[in-house]
């Protein structure tokens, strides 16, 4: 089998065990199904270049997800430009609703909502605790992280959640 | 955070459903999910939503794409790149045709002469076909009350309608997208700051990220893509602007660079 064929045929295999995964998480994410298809193309892509650095210390799921989370929320960074003059420029897929796997809807619902509100990494430390449901050192260890930092980031997005919807949101 | 009643987070479901597990594990957490039935129905959930991406996935198309673009991604284009462009099947076939037209078809045409004894060759009757033009395209996406739909130029839009664009570059690499407003102010889209072209994928049609949501601002809005093999510049599309007699009508901004191709698509605000 040439080398190209090897490759198209890890990269399919990938997409049959993990593709609803990670397709899923794009779909939560970015609420846009042709967004979420070639977010989960870009996701791979990333995957087969860092996939020889993955040493297996989590989950490739976890690690997976981790990718495609970054990925998604990397987009939807980009996407809040400056206002502008003449257009302004608002992402509607963070109102869309977005159906994500085993997740509790409730919760996904909530975390989606706030989301906007947090840099990068307390987007991740949200969606990896409420979401994932991964213990904090888990958290940590998926974003190099030390665990007083994820519990700072944590608080943060508690605090917010708590003045925004009221006590016991989450 | 709540987890579920029976101790098993989504993480370790979501091992448990892709077969993750060492075998010792894998039996626990089975045990442990298969007496909670708020877990089974987690699995079943992923369960069916693997179903149904099998069933609705091209798996090999799929691949297919994510290696092209994996082995795009790798490399920069040389200059091998740029000359393998003009040996694109839909660029050569024509201009071998134009070549085998001039050698064959074109008859000889009489020299003349300036009285001075120098022949200059005639072209008098010559006609060369128009150069190919790559298949660049930008297309437009409407969403509005009434749902989605495909845009068209000329087409009229409210405020709040949100328009997505696709492109096919046409075997460039970098797009800048501008618009200009009934009086005359050239604004940049795509990116969104007065900078330089983005860096897209050469072929195929593809979604640019983000949208565009109109604001209140009336009349008619002229949107030019220029691709290109190398990054312009927003000023020179200003500059190209202040070279028109009438900026405010503007149908071509042409930057009188070889390397650029340009399309438009025409809105009305009302």
């Amino acid at each position: 089998m040439s080398d190209r064929l090897a490759r198209q045929e890890e990269i399919a295999e990938l997409y049959r065990r993990y593709g609803h995964v990670v397709l899923g998480r794009c779909r939560f994410l970015l609420g846009d199904e042709e967004a979420a298809r070639d977010a989960t193309q870009e996701v791979f892509v990333k995957v087969m270049r860092s996939i020889e650095g993955f040493r297996g210390e989590a989950q490739p799921s976890t690690w997976l997800i981790k990718i495609a989370t970054n990925h998604c929320l990397n987009l939807i960074a980009q996407r809040k430009a400056k206002w502008r003059d003449r257009f302004k420029r608002y992402v509607e897929h963070m109102e869309a609703g977005g159906f994500l796997a085993g997740a509790d809807p409730e919760r996904a619902r909530i975390v989606k909502k706030l989301l906007a509100k947090f840099d990068l990494e307390t987007q991740q430390v949200a969606i990896f605790y409420y979401i994932d449901e991964m213990t904090q050192e888990e958290i940590g260890a998926a974003l190099g992280r030390s665990l007083p930092t994820v519990r700072k980031r944590l608080k943060k997005f508690q605090r917010v959640a708590q003045k925004e919807l009221g006590h016991e949101a989450l | 955070m709540k987890r579920c009643d029976c101790g098993l987070t989504l993480s370790q479901l979501r091992a448990l459903h892709l077969a993750e597990l060492a075998p010792q594990d894998e039996l626990a957490l089975s045990k442990q999910a298969g007496n909670c039935a708020s877990c089974q129905a987690r699995l079943h959930s992923m369960a069916k939503e693997r179903e149904r991406f099998l069933d609705e996935t091209d798996i090999l198309k799929e691949s297919r794409a994510v290696l092209d673009r994996l082995t795009a991604q790798t490399s920069p284009p040389s200059w091998r790149d740029k000359l393998a462009y003009l040996w694109r099947p839909q660029i050569l076939a024509p201009l071998a045709a134009a070549a085998i037209l001039l050698v064959v078809v074109i008859p000889r045409l009489p020299n003349q002469t300036d009285g001075l004894g120098n022949r200059t060759k005639g072209s008098k009757g010559m006609v060369m076909p128009p150069p190919l033009e790559p298949k660049i395209a930008l297309k437009m996406y409407v969403k509005d009350r009434n749902g989605y739909h495909t845009g068209e130029s000329g087409e009229v839009l409210k405020e709040g309608d949100q328009i997505q664009f696709r492109y096919n570059a046409g075997g460039h690499r970098y797009l800048i997208i501008a618009s200009l407003d009934g009086r005359g102010l050239l604004s940049p889209l795509y990116p969104d700051t007065p900078t330089q072209s983005i860096q897209v994928r050469s072929d195929g049609l593809h979604v640019l990220d983000g949208s565009v949501i109109l604001d209140d601002a009336v009349g008619p809005e002229r949107i030019f893509a220029l691709f290109s093999d190398a990054p312009i510049q927003f000023q020179e599309l200003q500059a190209a602007l202040q070279n028109q007699p009438n900026a405010k009508n503007v149908e071509r901004l042409d930057l009188k660079r070889d390397d650029v191709d340009e399309t438009t698509i025409m809105i009305i605000k009302e």
